[in-house]
């Protein structure tokens, strides 16, 4: 059957036959041609993006799917974008031309402000433009950051039968590389290899000069094993990096398997697309309502009591605290966080308030709002200002578990 | 040296809080923080027809324990005027918070006010000598980088007395700094300084590309609390805002602000991270470094050691 063209997706129903379409053939494909087939092509991907427009410190009803429209449309030009409307306001056809590269992506963006970017094209293509450009250097956008228990919880709701810890020490033996002056290359930072799929090559182009550690294991009941594992702590250092989830439709004997990675991609294989979708939507609402809930609890910010300045002011929130299972060294990781790149995204300068503690007032690079975080060797205080992204909270913790201390802890985020 | 008015109210209404890292005396004796900078209105009983306004800096309240807490700071060295004000404090009545304060208490026949006046270590030995000399009922408590202990007097709350008598241990601890990023009413140049330098680096962030004391105030100051500032607070708050604008202009920043000729209260931001490209990531590093020295030199109170950008009079500003 030949390859549905995306261009063709008009509404919700043409999308889904589509990427079923595509989703079964492929299946079926690598069962028996599976020497001819390239790595992940036409396999459903869905990329989970966080949308915060600019100039809008509010809640994302405030937002809609024109928004995201207008958005993209805005930057076209800068990262090789068209995009079309579908006749479902919510869809959009994303194409994306730059140089050699091209993808093609149908983006849902029926909650407006936590979207899924589905796709067939080529994963280097579009790990390139989803990883590399768009929610890195694109201030408005911001990748789904999956903290370790957020990943663990895909349990309650889908059947497990995987699972992968990885960890990638930012630091360079003991010291954060310093700013780099030397690079001219600015569309993918070479230091995050974790956030392209390079590393799935099953011999690596290159092999870095850090420890990279990884653990790979698939099983029913998967879940059980890595429980076995962090009880018994044979998994000490390695936060779970992704999740292998199935779910089938026993009437209609069709199944699918998508791989959910700590940054929000999703990789699907097997003959129903809308088993897949689920999936997708399930880890989508999940995290749409603890970020959401991150800043409903955490948001620092005065009210006036009352209405009138005499009354006073009040103090809603409170801080969101990690505590480090060893000590951290201080002012290298305020070096790797506060150097305006990724994964931190934050721009932000150090006050030293006593022997290795600092506060940094910074921005977040992301939505360009203002936080403070507070290091110490044992702890980080982030203080969220009313206004901030809650997704900041989800990066720098997922960033600081993949980085920097995997045994970390947290308050519970709640969906 | 010892806390700044900032970091006193930090550390103060972090004792309210669990918060990692830091004591919650406050909060484990069921005291939660009602009220920052309280201004009830009240009778005068020595002056017929005449009210006062009492201003408490915090107000804690316990309604498990029906009791309150009223905290007034002192970063400062002690002033004639400041036991007069803990005097005003010390006589306001569970009524007169529930009637004029609007505050809700669980039994306003039963309950009850303590009253504390928090000075810096090094500042101790004028109010004490003045709190004795006067026989003043305030419970006055001192705060340094180890200790936060009564020094003299007593707390209605016997519990919370006895806790503040042994004294709370934070040697060891991360004293909370942004619980409150900036004080709507504060005196402290140095934090409305450092805030206002932030909410510039914030604009050119966001690619904004003029800026002025209002904008920066309302920026600063969100939810309508800027609204509420007095006419005084408001015009103090700007004229901070503007010279430290013009500051920035005439040193570190002269590549980034740029005076708009017949304005005298708007500048323009420049090289704007839109306009620079695939170089992004660089612009932001390099703008970081300058928001990095400036912040630095400010904090230390180090002047600026190049040559001034001081910008000529042109045509427009003599119209």
């Amino acid at each position: 059957m030949p390859l549905p063209s995306l261009t063709e997706i008009k509404n919700r129903r043409d999308f889904a036959d589509a990427f079923n379409i595509a989703m079964a053939g492929a299946d079926q494909s690598l069962h028996s041609i599976w020497q001819q087939f390239g790595k992940d092509q036409n396999l459903p991907k869905s990329y989970l993006i966080e949308f915060h427009p600019k100039d809008n410190i509010h809640s994302e009803a405030d937002w809609t799917a024109e928004d995201l429209f207008s958005t993209l449309t805005k930057n076209g030009d800068r990262i090789g974008v068209t995009v079309r409307r579908t006749d479902d306001e919510s869809l959009l056809y994303l194409s994306h031309n730059e140089r050699a590269h091209s993808a093609e992506f149908i983006v849902d963006a029926l909650n407006p402000r936590f979207l899924a970017f589905h796709t067939l094209s080529n994963a280097k293509e579009t790990d390139r433009f989803m990883l590399g450009r768009l929610s890195q250097y694109q201030r408005e956008f911001d990748c789904f950051w999956l903290p370790v228990s957020v990943l663990e919880s895909v349990e309650q709701r889908e059947q497990v039968t995987g699972w992968e810890a990885s960890f990638e020490p930012l630091l360079d033996g003991v010291q954060f590389r310093s700013e780099r002056e030397d690079s001219d290359d600015e569309e993918i930072d070479s230091r995050f290899p974790e956030l392209l799929e390079a590393l799935d090559d099953e011999v690596p182009v290159s092999i870095p000069h850090h420890t990279s550690l990884r653990i790979n294991i698939l099983r029913r009941n998967a879940m059980k094993a890595y429980g076995e594992l962090r009880q018994a702590r044979i998994l000490p250092d390695i936060p779970l990096s992704s999740i292998l989830a199935e779910r089938f439709d026993n009437e209609l004997c069709t199944q699918a398997r998508a791989r959910i990675k700590w940054n929000g991609k999703v990789t699907g294989r097997g003959t129903d697309f809308l088993s897949y979708l689920q999936i997708v939507n399930g880890t989508l609402d999940n995290y749409a309502g603890i970020v959401t809930s991150l800043e409903s609890q955490y948001w620092l910010g005065l009210d006036h009591a009352e209405q009138e300045p005499s009354t006073g002011f009040r103090l809603k929130g409170e801080p969101f605290c990690i505590k480090f299972e060893s000590d951290i060294n201080v002012e290298s990781v305020m070096v790797g966080m506060f150097n305006c790149r990724p994964p931190f995204r934050l721009m932000g300068e150090p006050e030293k308030l006593s022997d290795n503690y600092y506060v940094v007032d910074a921005v977040d690079l992301h939505v360009g709002q203002p936080l403070a975080i507070e290091i110490s060797p044992r702890l980080i205080r982030i203080y969220l200002y009313n206004g901030t992204c809650g997704n900041t909270i989800a990066r720098i913790l997922r960033s600081l578990q993949h980085y920097i201390d995997s045994n970390l802890s947290h308050p519970t985020l709640q969906s | 040296m010892g806390l700044s008015e900032l970091q006193q109210v930090n550390a103060v209404i972090g004792l309210s809080r669990h918060i990692a890292g830091w004591p919650s005396t406050l909060a484990d004796h069921k005291y939660i923080l009602d009220r920052i900078e309280l201004k009830v209105s009240i009778p005068d009983p020595s002056k017929p027809g005449v009210s006062v306004v009492v201003n408490p800096d915090l107000l804690f309240l316990s309604d498990e324990r029906n009791q309150s807490l009223i905290v007034e700071l002192k970063a400062g060295s002690y002033r004639e005027h400041d036991l007069e004000q803990m005097e005003k404090l010390i006589k306001l009545t569970a009524n007169q918070l529930v009637r004029y304060g609007r505050v809700t208490v669980s039994n306003a026949v039963t309950h009850r006010i303590s009253v504390m006046l928090i000075v810096n270590h090094d500042n101790l030995a004028a109010f004490r000598l003045a709190v004795v000399a006067a026989r003043h009922p305030s419970c006055l408590v001192s705060i340094s980088t180890s200790i936060i202990q009564t020094e003299e007097g007593e707390l209605l709350d016997n519990l919370l007395d006895r806790e503040f008598k042994r004294g709370i241990a934070i040697a060891k601890a991360y004293m909370p700094s942004r619980l409150i990023r900036v004080l709507p009413t504060t005196n402290e140049t140095k934090d409305l300084k450092r805030c206002v330098v932030e909410t510039v680096r914030d604009s050119w962030v966001n690619n904004e590309r003029f800026i002025d004391p209002q904008r920066i105030a309302r920026q600063l100051f969100r939810n309508g609390i800027w609204d509420l500032f007095d006419s005084e607070a408001k015009a103090r708050f700007l004229r901070t805002a503007k010279e430290v604008i013009k500051d920035m202009r005439e040193t570190d920043f002269y590549r980034y602000i740029e005076r708009i000729p017949g304005e005298p209260s708007n500048w323009r931001l420049l090289r704007l991270p839109d306009t620079e490209g695939n170089q992004l990531v660089k612009a932001l590093e390099r703008f970081q470094r300058v928001v990095r020295d400036y912040k630095t030199r400010l904090q230390n109170d180090v002047p600026y050691s190049g040559g001034r950008h001081v910008d000529q009079l042109t045509f427009e500003d003599i119209q």
